[in-house]
């Protein structure tokens, strides 16, 4: 399977918080070939089934946001588009920032900046704030209220691009390319006898925390959920507790939202099919899906498995492909043998 | 001249290492006039015959025999030079780290501010790179004001360590920022592409070479402009123009929020005449003729709100014995960044009006 083609389809596709229908869309379309039952609920979260066959069988969750972080429109002045954040953003990626403004059809916005001409030296070393940038549009101010309504999302237009040894770049591999990972685990588990039903899911609004996640994990009523995301990997400018490098295989976030039973299982299986691991200790809140499905209904049992990243939340988010993989191979590896403590609750 | 443009602005050309840009202009160049050369700097130097068909023909004194039959009075016309920079802002490698990534420092003036989280070009190979910042989860709110020194930036190349990133790149390595080139806005009327600076002015330049032209031009696309003009003294000195036109890209600061003249330039309004900048005072008779043509022809003109930015015109203002200078400028949008955005109708107007001051020169009328 060429994972590479599909996290650069899914990663270039629009569809920040609480617009991601459209990527949904794509995304049940990539993984269906892999799953018995796929379809797209409430709040747009992809559910693609994979069954074991086995009546009233026990359920393993795996979840992947679709969402990704972006923009709106707030207002319009002069011509040009007021915006606030959809999700997290380090302002200081905007200024001179090409983007997508999503009217139908899309079009191009470019955070507008002054000439370094007529700044003194002293502008250019404090960073400019959101609430200062505008977008120009090359529109007059009537026709960009007309055109571009308030409420209007917003998203980066990075086409990805490699870099040395299989890392890659592009925008939204937080978490796109961990949906891509889940279709390699559908693939990886394909015509294998699974313990267990499967349920893949594309969740949608994850980076605000008001996730589609947890109702889908509510309707699934599973077993144990796992989120597949993105962790922090170190850049140099990165502090000493940031140590995760790329290449060196998938971040296990233990704590408290790592289950304990989960925990072992996936350590153990790690080490049987010599797939490195990082662990990463998480004391509180895990910063992804997980954390929420966890205590759906009476309680989940929940884990967290991430891939490396560099450069979250930027238009240029970096991966490398190895841990995508082994990543994967990890997560088919649990599918297939979970041990007995995930099926027996 | 878009089309052009595009390609112009694909090109990677940091002062000092311009040799791509050159080569694409010659190739162009050389399928119009046999008289090309390149100078010991690195300027390319096209100079563009009269045409026999024009019937203002004029020759610069020793042009050829065909042409001694032109009127008695193209001995006098004065020799003119048209020049643009094929330099861009950019970048140049300064370390490798231990651990593979690449310290940097800008190449001309960039706002430190542009730079985070860039797509970029390293080198001849043109290895992708991509400019850090480390994630907004890994920084305070309060520390997303601070902007970092120029030595603490640095380029990903993906380099598993400092060895492997030296096998493929030197220290001094250009660095080029990777921008596409789109229309956008109202009719489209709008592009954004880096570089626009100054290869509108090459592009104009080059739409003039294909032309049949009334005298000889002598178009000069110079080096290193972005770091003090520096291929323009040199170029000036070995043309010795008795008047100089340069075409640019110049600072336009008419965002949401600014007001009147510091707007300094406003995208729409036409191109931008030089009279005073920051690098030269242009010669008044030729500003005025260049404001007269542009006013009879019903191009819309406008001059800078600011006395900021210069142009090669400073350089050969004070070339020899002194020469007569003019600009005309496109307004751009975010001058010096990746996406620098310029109003389609200012660039066609100011290649118009570029002709008309060839026509104008060619008839005695300046």
């Amino acid at each position: 399977m060429e994972i590479k083609k599909y996290i650069k389809q899914l990663c270039e596709a629009f569809g920040p918080t609480g617009f991601e229908r459209p990527v949904a869309r794509l995304a049940a379309e990539a993984i269906a070939p892999y799953a018995d039952e796929v379809s797209i609920d409430t709040l747009a979260n992809v559910v693609a089934i994979k069954r074991c066959g086995i009546p009233g069988a026990h359920k393993l969750l795996l979840a992947a946001h679709l969402d990704e972080v972006g923009l709106v429109v707030t207002g319009h002045e002069d011509g040009f588009l007021c915006i606030g954040q959809i999700g997290g953003l380090d302002p200081r990626v905007l200024p001179d920032r090409d983007l997508m403004v999503l009217t139908d059809p899309p079009r191009l916005g470019v955070v507008s900046v002054q000439p370094p001409h007529v700044l003194k030296a002293e502008d250019m070393s404090k960073a400019l704030k959101q609430e200062d940038l505008r977008v120009d549009v090359g529109l007059s101010q009537k026709e960009a209220v007309r055109e571009i309504p308030i409420g209007t999302p917003v998203v980066f237009r990075t086409e990805g691009f490699d870099l040395l040894n299989d890392r890659y770049v592009s925008k939204t591999l937080d978490d796109r390319a961990s949906f891509a990972a889940l279709i390699r685990v559908a693939e990886l588990i394909k015509d294998k006898q699974l313990p267990w039903d499967v349920y893949f899911i594309g969740s949608s609004g994850e980076e605000r925390s008001e996730g589609g996640a947890p109702a889908a994990a509510y309707e699934t009523d599973a077993d144990v959920c796992i989120a597949i995301d993105v962790g922090q990997a170190a850049v140099p400018d990165s502090t000493p507790e940031v140590f995760a490098d790329l290449g060196k295989g998938p971040l296990l976030k233990v704590g408290p939202n790592f289950t304990r039973h989960v925990e072992k299982r996936l350590t153990a299986l790690a080490e049987k099919q010599q797939i490195p691991v990082q662990r990463v200790a998480t004391p509180g809140r895990s910063g992804t899906d997980a954390w929420f499905m966890h205590i759906v209904k009476g309680g989940v049992a929940s884990a967290i498995v991430e891939f490396p990243l560099r450069y979250m939340h930027s238009p240029t988010e970096c991966l490398d492909f190895a841990d995508v993989e082994l990543t994967a191979r990890l997560l088919a590896a649990y599918a297939e043998d979970p041990g007995k403590e995930a099926l027996e609750c | 001249m878009l089309r052009t443009l595009k390609t112009l602005c694909l090109l990677n050309g940091i002062s000092g290492n311009e040799d791509e840009v050159r080569e694409y202009i010659k190739a162009r160049a050389l399928k119009h006039t046999d008289d090309v050369r390149t100078d010991r700097m690195g300027n390319l130097i096209v100079v563009k015959h009269a045409s026999e068909r024009c019937t203002a023909c004029g020759a610069d004194g020793n042009a050829d025999p065909k042409q001694s039959a032109a009127p008695s009075r193209s001995n006098k016309l004065p020799k003119l030079m048209i020049a643009a920079h094929m330099d861009e802002v950019g970048f140049m490698v300064t370390r490798v780290t231990e651990k593979g990534y690449l310290g940097f420092a800008p190449v001309g003036g960039i706002d430190p501010r542009v730079v985070f989280n860039r797509r970029v070009f390293v080198g001849e190979k043109k290895l992708n790179g991509v400019t850090g910042l480390k994630a907004v989860h890994q920084t305070p709110a309060e520390l997303r004001t601070e902007i970092p020194k120029w030595p603490s930036m640095y380029i990903d190349i993906g380099a598993k360590d400092k060895a492997e990133a030296e096998s493929l790149v030197s220290i001094g390595d250009s660095i080029a920022f990777h921008s596409d080139f789109v229309r956008f806005g109202k009719g489209d009327g709008f592009i954004k592409a880096k570089a626009i600076d100054d290869r509108y002015g090459c592009a104009v330049m080059l739409k003039l070479i294909e032309k049949d032209l009334p005298m000889d031009v002598t178009f000069v696309f110079t080096v290193q402009e972005e770091v003090g003009t520096r291929g323009a003294t040199a170029a000036a000195y070995s043309v010795a123009p008795d008047i100089a036109l340069i075409l640019e890209g110049t600072t336009s600061a008419d965002l949401a929020g600014v007001d009147g003249h510091k707007k300094v330039t406003r995208l729409g309004d036409g191109p931008v005449l030089g009279f005073m900048d920051a690098g030269s005072i242009y010669d008044r008779k030729l500003f005025e003729g260049l404001r007269d043509l542009a006013t009879e022809n019903k191009l819309p003109w406008q001059i800078k709100g600011r006395i900021a930015g210069g142009t090669d015109a400073a350089a050969v203002q004070r070339s020899r014995s002194g020469v007569r200078v003019a600009s005309i400028s496109a307004p751009v949008r975010s001058i010096h960044c990746p996406n620098s955005v310029a109003k389609i109708s200012d660039l066609k107007q100011g290649l118009k009006l570029a002709e008309l001051f060839i026509d104008a020169v060619a008839s005695g009328r300046i």
